[in-house]
């Protein structure tokens, strides 16, 4: 590969100037239009019928514009499945749905208008724990599951709660179960958790009276919100408009289409007025998607020599009040169902269950951190049967080049050797430090969980002196994107990043992108832009070569000029071949310069509903994380003394950016290693505000050792994959198996609260 | 929402006893870290606020000529921890206010408006009650002056009658003079959290080897703040060693009214209390003079 001279820089972040200064827009910032203010009432009961719901007196409070209720607007949204109301429609299915919504001039007025719409229900037995909704007896939550909408890739059991249903059969677990010289069970459990971005979700919505829709969202992807408003409200799409503005944190909450649709049917009432809705700290950790939790059952296989023969993994998530997105996660984790580890013989079962809790969905990582909690504590549980280094047996069972996923999809580029052992060294791996003081460590790996023909695409304009303008649907939520996307645009068009100018999508300019979610966009969106550069870098070639009387191949662009590279006296600079280039005598040869790129995998295939077998994986990325802590006997509290994370991401486009990613994904996995869980009580989340939830600080914080790892991905633009949720992954288990290694304790769930693990110890004792 | 009918400040105390006498439904607010909050969440609606800001007199802190340390209500967590007074001669208060929220919430909450909310979480209220703080209230009727441990009736209730404004803090010296003390916020992060328990221990030694008196302040163990009187009668005159360390640790454990809830269960609780108590005693100790206790 030619030297590279933008790729593999730390640019400075494109939006820096903006958000350090105040500037960044986000949608709150902006001016969009009179104004009128939606507020939700929402269901006081876990599961029960709406007998009575009046909003006579909250349409008679002053101010208020008018009152809609699930009954003036039934229609359904989602991704994969089509479960999902805007408001209920007779019943509630979960504490806080929104069953009526009020539109007035003052944020104030709908306030106080929510609070005088009556509601009675008549309650239902609730179900909140997807393990008791399996049962045959147990209350049914969705009676019309049989007759919705959904993606044929997704397995629905009508008549139970059973929302999806993914099979996985590789190999032939009984023979891999004779071959094994011990067999290991156990049960794990993840908790749910929330996502807590720095802003809430928010939309507006404005209706012309031409018929144009424009919507302002927080949606991490413009385009399906546009996708599915189109489909579920049955408007033309290019009847509708979908305006991104900066996000403030989305970690897979803000990916679907969400509260859009609850302000479209008042937009459309009151044309001319911009309708909004911003959710409150409390409506954003109890009303839009949590983590599902996850049940996991492991029985594995293993030689004496530490290889791995057979595994059966049985999931049982909680897929809450509606799984619309929540099923594909089920389906992500069963494909995966491995982890990191090369086994021949595997037979898993993933359900996605309904029940009464808030509703679940994607969280960074996509059901991996979940997953791979089982089975990163199950390898340490098998380490310490068969007296072996945590580390070897990693060593011995991780995927390596040609090794085959659960799918049987076969990988390649893989160094995930590479990324255990760097991080265990860091941490001194095999030393015992003292009392009360142990290592961890924990192996990790996604894929992007996406259907097969998720695609993006580019355009690029060149100005007239030589300036560029990119444009993509790719949402900008603090990952980087705008960073990375014009360095690989630079690359490709040989004009320097701050030539560059790139923006956050709006559906009637910038071209589509499936979703920014899944650690896809540098990967999808930046081969498309890799593509529109090649193709504007040719057409400044072409334009250049009839201009110059040069053939094309012996010209070279250096970003300023293009010459021939026999003859460097035959140049002309940009300007002169971007300017609806002409020659000297006056005649036209090319109007300005547009390049466009547009990309769909081509190594994924559908998986056979039976067996799971197929390619899922458009690229795999492996990582690890190793730990060292000390733990104080009497409080439990743990001390993090060492913390160490690989990423092998192919290259780094932008390799500051990748370690504030790894940062970033560290810390996220950290926080919900010993502190973070949503507390239920019959559907009830208690703790649903910042004194009961409880995130890392600053403070909470070690010193990190990061090491990005580059092993190129054959496919990758420029080699890159992507890395933004994978660094969570590793860290709950590295941390768990540490404490355990401290302690002499076992843990099958998390967070490790200073109270858990004082249990654990106690127990112990 | 921040719905407020009537707001008004005051530039002097008696100023601000006139308004409160003849406008008895109004709240009065301080640094409104906790009163926005309410408001925010709709706990308190359509409100006239009362605001001290403008009174400088209540935000100063100084030495009365009888040695006394007053705190006037409205000096913030930053005032009390910048203090040059308070970090001389009464440092564990200062190690107590900069365990409260982060440096913004310092920076704007009063200790007035700490001990006035009445919550068992205070940060100002383990080491105060071991201080034996003594508040200075006025209304029309005159002042009255009550020691902390009375103030505090239940949660959220304190003896704040309608009208009255909490003024001063006195510590008197006999109750901060030669002691030593230690404050040990438990909390399940660093920073920016309430505690789960807090455990003020002042000491003052006889000679190099025993106690002479022990006082043990504790947060979050019962509905209100609490003294551990039984700890603290069976340290007196005791020789400091790790047995009678670890009974007062255990006796202050029969003080505290502890509870399950699902932030912490009870037994949890009390095992900090017994721990904790020893740990900021051992502190409490060196700080008082006295030798390290492994």
């Amino acid at each position: 590969m030619a030297e590279l001279k933008y790729v593999g820089t730390s640019v400075p972040r494109k939006d820096a100037i903006e958000k350090v200064t105040g500037s960044a827009q986000f949608i709150e910032d902006r001016f969009l239009g009179p104004m009128l203010y939606a507020k939700m009432k929402k269901s006081t009961v876990a599961h029960g019928k709406i007998k009575r719901l009046d909003t006579t007196k909250a349409l008679k409070h002053p101010g208020v514009k008018a009152v809609l209720t699930g009954k003036d607007y039934p229609n359904k949204i989602g991704l994969y499945l089509v479960d999902r109301d805007f408001m209920a429609v007779e019943k509630v299915r979960f504490w806080g749905e929104p069953v009526a919504i009020v539109a007035a001039v003052t944020e104030q007025a709908a306030v106080e208008a929510v609070e005088l719409i009556e509601v009675e229900y008549e309650e239902l037995p609730g179900v909140f724990d997807p393990i008791e909704a399996m049962k045959p007896d147990a209350p049914i939550i969705h009676e019309d599951l049989g007759s919705y909408d959904l993606v044929p890739i997704f397995y629905p059991q009508p008549g139970t709660n059973i929302a999806n249903h993914f099979k996985l059969r590789k190999g032939d677990v009984d023979k891999g179960f004779a071959e094994a010289d011990m067999v290991i069970e156990r049960d794990y459990y993840v908790p749910q958790m929330q996502h807590v971005p720095i802003e809430t979700h928010k939309a507006a919505a404005h209706w012309s009276p031409d018929g144009k829709l424009t919507i302002w969202s927080t949606a991490q992807s413009p385009n399906v919100v546009r996708q599915l408003l189109a489909k579920s409200m049955n408007i033309p799409m290019h009847k509708i408009r979908i305006i991104s503005s900066y996000i403030g944190g989305g970690f897979g909450c803000k990916a679907g289409a969400s509260l859009e649709g609850l302000v479209v049917p008042f937009a459309q009432k009151f044309p001319g007025h911009v309708v909004r809705i911003v959710f409150n700290r409390e409506e954003d950790m109890q009303g839009t998607f949590t983590r599902q939790a996850l049940n996991a059952h492991l029985k594995t296989g293993v030689r004496k020599n530490g290889r791995i023969t057979a595994l059966e993994y049985k999931m049982i998530w909680d897929g809450g009040a509606y799984t619309e997105y929540g099923v594909n996660i089920v389906r992500a984790a069963g494909y995966s169902s491995t982890g990191a580890y090369d086994i021949p013989n595997v037979k898993t079962d993933s359900y996605c269950v309904y029940t009464n809790n808030s509703i679940g969905g994607p969280v960074r990582g996509f059901g991996m951190c979940e997953m791979q909690w089982g089975i990163e504590r199950q390898l340490e549980a098998i380490a310490k049967e068969l007296k072996m280094d945590p580390l070897e047996i990693r060593l011995i069972n991780g995927m390596k080049e040609g090794s085959t996923t659960a799918s049987g999809q076969v990988v390649h580029d893989v160094a995930f050797d590479k990324c255990l052992k760097i991080v265990a060294e860091k941490i001194g791996w095999g030393k015992k430090e003292g009392n009360f003081r142990g290592k961890g460590i924990a192996g990790l790996v996604k894929c992007p969980a996406q259907p097969s023909n998720a695609a993006s695409s580019a355009i690029i304009r060149i100005n007239e002196d030589g300036t560029a303008h990119v444009m993509v649907g790719a949402t900008e939520m603090g990952q980087g994107m705008l960073t990375v996307i014009s360095q690989i645009a630079a690359e490709g068009l040989h004009i320097p990043v701050d030539k560059i100018d790139i923006k956050v999508p709006d559906t009637d300019f910038t071209p589509y992108e499936w979703q920014s979610v899944g650690s896809r966009i540098t990967y999808t969106c930046g081969t498309s832009v890799k593509r529109a550069a090649e193709d504007a870098l040719g057409q400044i070639y072409r334009n250049a070569s009839n201009l110059l009387e040069v053939p094309p191949e012996d010209l070279i662009f250096d970003g300023e000029k293009v010459y021939s590279t026999k003859d460097p006296t035959k140049s002309a600079t940009i300007r002169e071949v971007a300017d609806s280039c002409k020659k000297c005598t006056g005649e036209g040869i090319a109007g300005p310069i547009i390049g466009t790129g547009s990309f769909v995998p081509t190594n994924m295939t559908n998986l056979d509903s039976e067996t799971g077998q197929g390619n899922p994986g458009m690229f795999y990325c492996f990582g690890a994380t190793a730990v060292e802590v000390e733990v104080d006997p009497e409080t439990g509290v743990i001390k993090i003394l060492q913390l160490a994370a690989s990423i092998d991401s192919g290259k780094a486009i932008n390799p500051r950016l990748c370690t504030t990613q790894l940062h970033g994904g560290t810390i996220m996995g950290l926080s919900t290693a010993l502190y973070e869980e949503v507390l239920f009580d019959k559907g009830i989340m208690l703790n649903r505000n910042f004194t009961d939830y409880k995130i890392a600080t600053i403070e909470n914080v070690p010193h990190m050792d990061s090491f990005i790892i580059e092993t190129p991905e054959t496919n990758g633009p420029y080699g890159a994959r992507g890395i933004g949720e994978q660094p969570m992954i590793g860290v709950a288990p590295a941390i768990a198996n540490a404490v355990c290694d401290a302690l002499g304790v076992d843990f099958n769930t998390f967070p490790l609260t200073p109270e858990r693990v004082w249990r654990a110890i106690k127990a112990k004792q | 929402m921040y719905l407020i009918e009537d707001y008004a400040e005051a530039k002097t105390v008696a100023d601000a006893i006139d308004i409160l006498a003849s406008n008895p439904g109004w709240h009065i607010i301080a640094g409104g870290t906790d009163l926005l909050i309410k408001m925010h969440h709709g706990k308190l609606d359509k409100v006239q606020l009362l605001s001290l800001r403008r009174i400088e007199t209540l935000r100063t802190v100084w030495k009365e000529e009888n040695e006394n340390i007053s705190i006037g209500s409205l000096a913030t967590f930053k005032d009390i921890a910048n203090h040059p007074l308070i970090q001389q001669s009464i440092p564990v208060l200062v190690e107590a206010a900069m365990t409260m929220g982060g440096p913004q919430i310092r920076s704007m909450a009063t200790i007035g408006g700490n001990i006035c909310n009445g919550i068992p979480s205070a940060d100002s209220a383990p080491v105060l009650f071991a201080l034996n703080a003594i508040l200075k209230l006025q209304s029309k009727e005159g002042e009255r002056v009550v020691p902390i441990q009375e103030f505090y009736l239940s949660p959220g209730q304190v003896d704040l009658k309608p009208g009255e404004l909490l003024t001063d803090i006195l510590i008197t010296p006999d109750n901060y003079q030669y002691f030593g003390g230690c404050y040990i916020k438990f909390t399940m992060r660093k920073a920016m959290d309430i505690a789960t328990l807090g455990v003020a221990v002042i000491c003052k030694l006889k000679g190099k080897d025993r106690f002479g008196q022990v006082r043990i302040g504790l947060g979050v163990a019962g509905p209100t703040p609490l003294r551990c009187i039984l700890a603290e009668e069976y340290a007196m005159d005791k020789v400091i060693n790790e047995i009678t360390i670890a009974e007062i640790g255990k006796a202050a454990v029969q003080s505290a009214k502890a509870r399950t809830s699902w932030r912490a269960s009870k037994e949890y609780r009390e095992h900090l209390i017994e721990e904790l108590t020893q740990r900021a005693l051992k502190i409490a100790i060196t700080r008082a003079g006295g030798a390290e206790c492994a």
